[in-house]
This record gives C-alpha cells, structure tokens and sequence, in this order.
C-alpha cells in the first residue's frame, strides 16, 4: 500500500485530500456518504464570532463550467461551533482545519484565540478573501498590507498551523502569498472563488440577491494551476490548491505543480460522496503507478521544453 | 404558529438506478420511473430527490425533483420532469435501461399527523408532490380536496393519475382553455367560504411563489391550518451549501429549502 500521507510544515495529513470551506458544512452532514476518517482533514464552513444569518437569496446558480453563490459566510457563530459542532468532530481520525473570517482585524483575533483554547483543531484557515463579504467596501485579502497586518496580528494568538488562504481577485496573488509569509503564515491555500455575475435578462436584474458572486467548478482549475504554480514560485512554505478539483488526476495535476495537499470544493456539492473517491482514486494510481510515496511527485512538473503528448501530437 | 417540522426519513443515499419507463405528460412534462428500491420503500409525501442531469460536468449540478409517486412494493418511483433548461433537457431524453444517479429520499415532507380534512392545491408542475400525498391521504382515509390551476390546456398534466385514485380535482386554467377561467385561487376561494368548520380544514400547497402567496393571503386565512411546498435553486440537496435559503416569516433568518423544508407550516416562511 502507497503512503499517501503529505508533511505540510508543522501539519500531517493521512493523505491530501481536504475538503474545502463552505463545501462541506461542519463535516457531519456528509456522515451518510463519506467515512470522515478516510480524509486528510476537513475544512469547516467559515467561523465568525457572532452567528451570520447570510445574504438574501437567490444564493447561487449554475453557469457554464460552473456556478456561483453568495452564501455570505452564513455560520453558527464561535461560540455555537464549540458548542454543537466541535464535539462531532473532533471524534473523528481527520484533521480538523476550523476556517476563521471576519469583518475586522479584531474580529479574527477574536475569533483564533477563543478556538485555540479547545481540543482537536488541528490548524487554521484565515478566509480573508470571501468576495461576498464587504463591510464598508474594504476586502482585507486584496491589498498585500493588510493581508500582513492580518496575519502577523492573529499570529499572536495561536501556536497552531496558520494557513492563508488567497484570493485570485488581484494583480499579483505572488505580492499576496509574499505578504501573508512575512506575517507568519505557515502554509497558504489557493485560490478562493473567482468574482463572477450573472445577468438574467427578461427582468433585467443580476441572477444573484447581492449582484456579484464567487465562480467555483470545473472551469476553476486551469486558473486555479497557474495561480497555484506563481505562488509556489515565489514562497517556500507548502502550498495547498484549491479550484475545480473532481477526480485524483485533478489532484495529481495541483501536486505536479507544486502544491502539497488539495481542496475539494464545489465537487462536495454534485457527487457528496467523492472525497472518498478521490482518496481511493489516489491509491489505486499509486499502486499501478508503482508510486510508493505520494509526496516524490509534488512539484515534480517537467518545465523544460515543450508540453506534453497532446501537444507534440499539434506540431 | 409554525408548530413542529415535518417527518423526514432514514438516511438518504447516493446511487445509480434504472430508467424503467418514460411517458410524455405534454408538451414539456415527462413522467420517467426509476426501478429504486431503497428511495421507493422510504420516501414520505413531500420529500424529494436531487438528480443529476448526465455522467459528465456539464450541466453540473443536480436538480431538485420531489417524488410523484412511490411503489414499495414493486420498488419504483416516478418523477415529473419540465424541461426548463439544460438539465432538464438531458433529463428528458433518458431512455429505458439508462442509469441515473440520483440522491434521497432528501428533506421533510408534509406533516400529516393533525390533518382533518385536506385541501391540495397545486399550481402547474406544483401537482408532483400533491399527488403522491393524494395517495397516502386516502390510505389514512382521509376526505381530499383537490384544486389543480395550469397556465393553459398545454399545461395539464397529472390528472389521469388523480382519476386513478378516484380523486376529482376542481381544474382551472388562466386563459380558460381548459376547466374553470381563472387562478386556481379563484375556486379554492368560493370552496373555503362556503366551509362551516374552517378549523377542520388543512391546506397542502406546492407551485409557484405568488400562488402560494396568493392563498395564504386569502380571507380568514388565519382560521384554516396550511402547508407549503417550496421550489428553490438547489445545490447539494444536504445542507451544506446553504444556497436554498429563503427568509423566515418574521424577516429575521433563513430556512434551508431542503433541510428545513422543502414543506414549511403557514407562517414559517416569507413566501
């Protein structure tokens, strides 16, 4: 049997396959279609410290490779987490990655060092990036600054994994990766949803109840690559991909690249059994593969010369 | 006066099954069986399933059916589907002996523990899950009422199913064209005014937004118990995405269309 398992700085994972924030609740509602411990880890919905009721509907819809939504980090609150959610959880043999957002610097200082005094969270995941959320028209996670300012403030707060996870909403998401560093940031995760709209054209209105909304799906992960090849260009620290994952090829992709561990987003939604899966996929390539540790192929892209098979074949 | 949520069954689950038969029900309406035994022998009235429209990405989410009739016996269920867009249309063109993964039984159906005397009332597509509470109604023996309203004769649909069950709906349609001239409100009116002990009487609702508004608008409405049967975007079907929100009666928080309902009480939601 393979060793899927992957060393992301100071976190282990069984294998590196998470499931991304936003896609899979507070881990128990996919109880019915995924053995949770098969995971490398869960990823929970976006945690605030007062409970957010979310935005108006419609929330999300379906476009071309893909859809959008506009949740707006509809959460139970920090306090109900611990409460309801974080007794489950942390039962299970997965790492626990609770995802921390926020309106206010404060708010994410809050909200980390409340949870760093309980049990079985394994890591963090700072969301300064969700395109749904504005609060006097500022979005920390787009301006290098504050993305430090951020970072180096909740660092404080806990000895734990700290992961920042990047918006691909900028000129230079590497400008990004940089900041988030230099303020301590232990690993990086990339990219959150792409801006999107959609237009509905007999009522003259956009689709969404808040006009813009986060792209996700399978046109993500060519973005998602590229994003995730400039940021591993420029940080040393591990990366994990996240954009259109639905398949272990998927996966093998953003570890040739260069990326240590993956998200599974969206996919969660349209097969809630393919975590799994996609574990199991993993596996079983290895085995045909005779790949006896899944970590020799992170970052092992061949960038000399031309492409590959498919694009000799054009010449 | 929300009062407690609907039942809801045992586990869903996540499966390929076989297309059994498919008929055309009009113009745009297909009725296709499914040979499911594990959704068929626990899906109660009310509960849907979230389908996926193809083996591929494209169109990629899955669509939210409520079930329109259930066999346990014989271990099948039926779906009605409108071809409203790309999904659908792939829906539509399934063929006996092709497979389909669909996930359910999914959410919480009607509520039939108090009902005296039903009412259903459907608008359009909306008679999917009405007839297959029809059904279980009359095996509670219980009286049922049924008013049905379509767009136009086009529309119709369901009723041979309803005639089966020896139920006579009081059709309308807006454009007259078949049945009463008129909202199907317009009937279900007259019938509610002339009842001696509207306390007796439970309404069971599914079709489009302003039709649902529309009755639990109507006089006296706070004298007759009701039940709604929403239609949302969907996505996951399981509550995980929350993208199914719609806002409670009182403006302050949202229900989750496929976790809270899809059948909410009068009152519990902004429709």
């Amino acid at each position: 049997m393979a060793d899927l398992s992957v060393t992301l700085g100071p976190l282990r994972l069984k294998n590196p396959v998470l499931t991304a924030s936003g896609t899979f609740g507070y881990g128990r509602e996919y109880e019915d279609f995924v053995n949770l411990n098969r995971l490398g880890g869960i990823i929970t919905k976006s945690i605030t410290r007062d409970p957010r009721a979310g935005n108006p509907p419609p929330r999300i819809t379906e476009v071309p490779g893909g859809m959008l939504n506009s949740i707006g980090l509809a959460n139970v609150g920090m306090e109900a987490f611990v409460r309801e959610k974080l007794p489950y959880l942390r039962n299970l043999e997965t790492q626990i990655i609770v995802n921390v957002a926020g309106n206010s610097v404060e708010e994410y200082e809050a909200v980390v060092s409340r949870l760093d005094r309980e049990k079985g969270i394994h890591a963090f995941e700072l969301n300064l990036s969700c395109p749904n959320v504005k609060e006097g028209g500022l979005t920390f996670g787009k301006s290098p600054e504050a993305v430090f300012k951020i970072v180096e403030r909740v660092r404080l707060h806990t000895n734990r994994p700290l992961i920042v996870k990047l918006t691909p909403n900028v000129t230079a998401i590497g400008d990004l990766a940089q900041a988030a560093v230099d303020g301590g940031a232990d690993i990086l995760s990339a990219i959150n949803t792409v801006m999107g709209m959609a237009v509905d054209v007999s009522a003259r209105k956009s689709v969404l109840g808040k006009m813009t909304g986060g792209f996700s799906g399978p046109a993500l992960k060519s973005i998602a690559l590229a994003k995730v090849f400039e940021v591993v260009r420029r940080v040393s620290v591990p990366v994990i991909g996240i954009g259109g994952i639905f398949s272990a090829e998927d996966v093998l992709e953003f570890l040739l690249v260069g990326a240590s561990a993956v998200q599974i987003g969206t996919a969660n939604f349209v097969d809630p059994a393919i975590s799994e899966k996609v574990v199991n996929d993993l596996e079983i390539y290895c085995e045909k593969q005779g790949i006896e540790d899944l970590e020799e192929i992170i970052g092992k892209l061949d960038v000399d010369g031309a492409g590959g098979d498919g694009n000799k074949n054009r010449l | 006066m929300t009062g407690k949520p609907g039942p809801t069954s045992a586990k869903p689950v996540v499966n390929k099954y076989l297309v059994m038969e498919k008929s055309r029900l009009n113009e745009t309406v297909f009725k296709i069986r499914f040979l499911a035994n594990d959704i068929a022998e626990r899906v109660l009235p009310g509960e849907f399933v979230n389908v996926r429209p193809g083996p591929t990405f494209d169109p990629l989410l899955r669509r939210p059916f409520s079930v329109y009739l259930a066999n346990p016996e014989e271990g099948w269920i039926d779906l009605l589907i409108k071809v409203v867009g790309p999904g659908t249309e792939l829906l539509s063109r399934l063929e006996e002996g092709d497979l389909v993964d669909i996930l359910g039984p999914l959410g919480r159906g009607f509520d039939l523990e108090t009902v005296g005397t039903a009412v259903l009332v459907g608008g359009g597509i909306g008679i999917a899950p009405l007839v297959f509470l029809a059904h279980e109604l009359l095996f509670l023996k219980k009286p049922v009422h049924f008013f049905q309203g379509f767009g136009n004769a086009g529309e119709v649909c369901g009723l041979e199913d309803l005639e089966a069950l020896k139920i006579a709906p009081v059709v309308s349609t807006e454009d007259g064209s078949f049945g009463v001239k008129g909202l199907v409100t317009d009937p279900l009116r007259d019938f509610l005014r002339k009842q001696k002990d509207p306390e007796k009487i439970e309404l069971f609702c599914c079709g489009p937004n302003p039709m649902l508004a529309a009755i639990s608008n109507l006089p006296d409405s706070d004298r007759w118990k009701a039940q709604f049967s929403l239609e949302t975007r969907m996505a996951c079907g399981i509550g995980a995405c929350m993208g199914c929100a719609v806002p409670t009666f009182d403006g302050e928080q949202y229900r989750l269309v496929c976790k809270d309902g899809p059948v909410f009480k009068k009152n519990e939601v902004w429709l």
